[in-house]
């Protein structure tokens, strides 16, 4: 999508009442066990997105390991000095999955395993997957095709989009946060860069800034700085005040680099700071020499810390609004180097938090069956998790998606929720909200078991999400929607069996 | 035809003018250089900032020559470290020597194009793995940035450092066993040479182009061996050059451009150079214009330079002569619109006061003090780590809240002589004279002369503008508010705060 159609959608998106918006949910063929479960509802306030970038190339073989497979021990160990395997009995199995475990320096991510809290996805790629860490990193931040060169981030078309293309009032949280080293496209919208860069350390600017006005082309541009560095001054101030409500970190974590962003991050959250996106870059997992010490050393870095920030983020109960997302440009290559192992392709990516439908999505890439550069062959596009992301996590509408934020339609995978017969009687357009646009009362056509718990949820162009009050009807829910302030929602109905999404418009009373 | 300027009655040559053309044709211009400018008039102005510009390759001499000393084995063997140590040093090197050469550099465009080049052909030093063949590739930049177009992206794409980053030489075809990359091919036209779409809209080549042109250019790889050491351990060694390993190309017919044959790489820089030099000329014409005229593309004028840098054979020198003589380039829409990159912005400092100590330039351990240099990557624009194959970002995608408070908290601290860098505790680096800065402009003790002067060269204000006296009132509001303070390096701490000084 070029700028100009973005700018012609986003018009007609604040114009247009959608009607009924469905989420269907494909039930996923993969077997994907661990603990299938209905997330709770979020407390009240914003949906949180940490994007972790493992800088380089994670070896996904290494990392959720083949341990069974006699192919992965004949080529990755090839002689003594030359073994980039991980050792059968060092693997920490999982449970359910009798051919793969965690590579042993997982441990931490294993313990979050066994809790429920982590979705490991296997295979994840994409077509003509890019072997450029550039490239690669710019696929995956602005969720492109590998054939077409986007300079926004998926990250930054969503909050575009979710904001109707203004930017935070002065005073207010900014809407995304970046830190780290090589900073991408992530957070970048069509129009405009939604992202605050934030170095560590970085203290309000108290001097005075001359502006000088005047009335040329100059002046223009003069005063549109300005307002800018107002906009980072203003950033600076409310994080800092988040920081100084949370002035303490609880948990160990280590002196890394991402250890610091991390317990940046989890003093902005509990410090109730209301960004919604955090990304974080880090990392050396470009492993093509010394791998098997790298390797280790950085999986433990990384996913040590991401423990430790869902523990911090589960004492202060942050955690039912925090999803960590780790990611990496590519995998790597199935047969080794020297001492370390090439850019490869699939891998799997993880999806940790306590409200994740943990378990193991999709099936390990064959070893045997190589693509015609010998590399593994990927099951699960990337996007298919952004979709489920933006679908089930922020309630963004897979229409508006694939036709604004992804280059096309993406199937969800069940990561926050499981396939149920409520999505099927969604999809069939079955449920209808009315009258629409309301005002202090609708109702959702929608048959519920008798005494079936619900909950309905409304989540406006911000991202707030407020619970409405509802009683169950005979094939209808009643919604009262008087607190709502007049505008466009996203509908949630939360139930035990699964979740259906909808619109809703509140007019002025 | 590109009209020229005119120094008649309703717009005269002015230090308003000589200050546009020295601020954008320059990195750091200082007022002694804007007011010699003035003097010299512009077309003398000109043809000297055209004239060679001679880099000093002392201190990465030892680069220069030789082979690559590319890997060492086996890796527990303890040279393997020193060799890897040394490695980083060398890239360190690089950057620092790099940044020094163009803050020493005389008044000449050449610094900005060298900059500009890099951005538009990058490679890193990551990338492109070695110093050596990272400063092979910044001297053909230097020799011929303002030079044959055709030759400049002929070197830049046969050279081992943009082989390598774009994967080059890890595109084969042997035997019908298919390995053929194509990024190389894809960025050639993309990026270097014709872009996607030429100034009409109209696509200039398809992907099938790009699929044979990806094909022809395969074989070309790395000339590497292996070298025993006399304690033991082995280096692979590498030449700094490619060569073609006739059973690594394709040698089927394919069609380019719609011409079919069994070409290979050097036809397929033959065929983009004679069936694209439209395209290329536009190219090249856009990306001199988004450097030295404005972000927003005037399509006529640039049609006008396209004439001029085809009628002289692709050499750019005629092009850029008539760029910064041209009533265009004068025009008031093009003046102060544009954004400074992050590098500018620390050179100009460093240049314009002449910062006499950084730890990068000055340390006798200099190699393991790179204070600049972190900075820069902390801006995220420092020389050989470019963020993309695209190369940098330009114009207002450089400025984001957060960066903008980062340059006025550095150019603040820099104007005070007051910046700590990180090794050597409380020490003020970063440090100049401000003395000598009034004394070399010869108005020794009129602090407000100065500002004034600062407001004409570094802001782009006219002497008659009243924000230029709204700029003086600032620094001598703050020169009375600071008694202790050297004034000139209170009138920089003003200069450096401003929205205005990011612009030029």
């Amino acid at each position: 999508m070029n700028r100009r159609q973005l700018i012609k959608s986003l018009l007609s998106a604040s114009v247009a009442l959608p009607g009924v918006l469905s989420t269907p949910i494909k039930t996923f063929a993969a077997p994907y066990s661990g603990i299938a479960r209905i997330a709770a509802p979020p407390n009240q306030g914003n949906r949180i997105l940490v994007v972790v970038r493992m800088f380089g190339g994670n070896d996904g073989l290494n990392t959720i390991v083949p341990y069974a497979s006699d192919e992965y021990y004949r080529v990755r160990k090839v002689e003594a000095l030359r073994d980039m395997s991980i050792a059968a009995e060092t693997v920490i199995k999982i449970d359910g999955l009798k051919d793969h475990g965690f590579h042993p320096s997982l441990s931490p991510l294993a313990e979050l395993y066994s809790e429920g809290k982590v979705a490991v996805i296997q295979g994840v790629g994409y077509p003509n997957m890019n072997l450029s860490h550039f490239r690669g990193a710019d696929i995956w931040l602005s969720a492109s095709d590998a054939s077409n060169f986007e300079h926004s981030g998926w990250m930054g078309r969503m909050l575009e989009f979710t904001h109707g293309g203004s930017r935070p009032a002065y005073g207010a949280d900014p809407y995304a946060i970046e830190m780290g080293d090589v900073l991408g496209y992530a957070l970048a919208g069509q129009n405009s860069m939604y992202g605050h860069r934030m170095t560590i350390g970085q203290s309000e600017f108290t001097k005075k800034i001359p502006v000088f006005d005047g009335s040329d082309d100059s002046a223009v541009l003069e005063y549109n700085l300005a307002q800018i560095m107002r906009e980072g001054n203003s950033n600076i101030i409310s994080i800092e005040a988040a920081l100084d409500r949370a002035k303490t970190n609880t948990q160990p974590y280590d002196a890394s680099p991402i250890a610091s962003y991390l317990k940046t991050v989890s003093r902005c959250i509990r410090g109730g700071l209301e960004t919604q996106l955090y990304v974080l870059h880090s990392g050396m997992f470009d492993t093509h020499h010394r791998q098997q010490q790298v390797h280790t050393q950085q999986l433990d870095e990384f996913f040590r810390n991401i423990h430790d920030f869902q523990r911090e983020l589960e004492e202060s109960g942050d955690d039912t609004r925090v999803v960590i997302m780790p990611i990496s440009e590519f995998g790597r290559r199935v047969d080794p180097t020297e001492s370390g192992t090439d850019h490869g392709t699939a891998a799997p990516v993880f999806v940790i938090g306590s409200e994740v439908n943990g378990g193991i999505y999709g099936t390990a890439p064959s070893l045997t069956d190589l693509d015609i550069d010998d590399n593994l062959r990927w099951e699960i596009d990337f996007r298919q998790i952004y979709n489920s992301i933006l679908s089930q996590w922020f309630l963004i509408n897979p229409a508006d998606s694939e036709r604004l934020l992804l280059p096309r339609r993406f199937d969800e995978l069940p990561l926050f929720g499981r396939a149920s017969s409520v999505n099927q009687i969604n999809a069939a357009g079955k449920s209808v909200a009315y009258p629409m646009p309301c005002s202090d009362k609708c109702r959702i056509t929608i048959a519920l078991e008798k005494g079936e718990q619900h909950q309905v949820l409304a989540t406006n162009a911000q991202g707030r999400t407020f619970a409405i009050p509802s009683i169950a009807e005979t094939e209808a829910l009643a919604l009262d929607t008087s607190s709502l302030a007049a505008g466009l929602y996203n509908l949630t109905l939360r139930t035990s069996a699964g979740r259906i999404h909808n619109s809703l418009c509140v007019v002025d009373r | 035809m590109i009209e020229k300027f005119k120094n008649d009655g309703s717009d005269p040559w002015s230090m308003d003018h000589a200050a546009h053309l020295m601020r954008r044709a320059m990195i750091g211009v200082r007022i002694d250089e804007v007011e010699a400018a003035y003097a010299d008039g512009l077309y003398m102005t000109v043809d000297q900032m055209l004239a060679p510009w001679n880099m000093s390759f002392q201190r990465i001499e030892k680069y220069r020559t030789g082979d690559v000393q590319a890997w060492v084995t086996p890796i527990d063997h303890p040279y393997w470290e020193v060799f890897f140590k040394d490695k980083d040093l060398r890239y360190t090197d690089t950057v620092q020597w790099l940044c020094q050469e163009v803050a020493n550099a005389p008044a000449s465009i050449l610094p900005k194009l060298l900059m500009g080049w890099h951005s538009a052909l990058p490679i890193s030093l990551n990338g492109a793995q070695f110093t050596e063949h990272c400063l092979d590739y910044i001297n053909i930049l230097f020799e011929n940035g303002s030079g044959d177009a055709l030759k400049l992206l002929r070197e830049v794409s046969t050279g081992v450092a943009m082989g390598i980053f774009l994967n080059g030489v890890d595109s084969f075809w042997n035997s019908g066993r298919d390995g053929v990359n194509e990024n190389h091919a894809r960025e050639l036209l993309e990026l270097h040479a014709t872009g996607v779409y030429d100034l009409d809209g109209k696509a200039n080549y398809t992907q099938a182009d790009i699929k044979a042109m990806a094909y022809s250019m395969s074989g070309w790889k790395l000339n590497e061996w292996l070298r025993p050491n006399a304690d033991g351990s082995t280096s692979l060694m590498r030449s700094r050059n490619l060569i073609f390993e006739k059973t690594w190309w394709d040698p089927r017919q394919k069609t380019i451009f719609g011409e079919t044959s069994t070409w290979n790489r050097d036809d397929v820089l033959n065929l983009v150079f004679s069936k694209k030099k439209r395209n290329i000329a536009e190219k090249i014409c856009r990306r001199l214009y988004r450097e030295y005229v404005n972000d927003k593309e005037d399509v006529a004028f640039i049609k006008e330079m396209v004439q001029v840098l085809e009628q002289n054979n692709f050499q750019m020198k005629p092009v850029l002569k008539a760029l910064f003589t041209s009533a265009h380039f004068f025009d008031a829409k093009n003046r102060m619109t544009m954004v400074v990159t992050p590098f500018e912005y620390m050179i100009s400092i460093i240049r314009r006061y002449k910062v006499d100590y950084i730890p990068d330039f000055h340390d006798s351990d200099a190699r393991a003090q790179d204070d600049l240099v972190l900075r820069l990557r902390n801006f995220e624009h420092c020389p050989f780590y470019p963020p993309h194959v695209a190369g940098w970002t330009n114009g207002m995608d450089w400025l984001d809240g957060s960066r903008m408070i980062m340059r006025a908290e550095t150019g603040y601290a820099i104007a005070l002589g007051n910046l700590k860098f990180r090794n050597y505790n409380g020490r003020p680096v970063y440090t100049y004279n401000p003395d000598e800065i009034l004394e070399s402009l010869g108005i020794n003790n009129d602090a407000l002369e100065y500002a004034r002067r600062v407001g004409i060269s570094y802001l782009g204000f006219s002497d008659k503008d009243p924000r230029n006296e709204a700029f003086v009132n600032e620094c001598k509001t703050a020169i009375e508010k600071s008694p202790t303070i050297h004034s000139v390096r209170t009138i920089h701490s003003v200069l450096q705060t401003t929205v205005r000084v990011n612009l030029c």
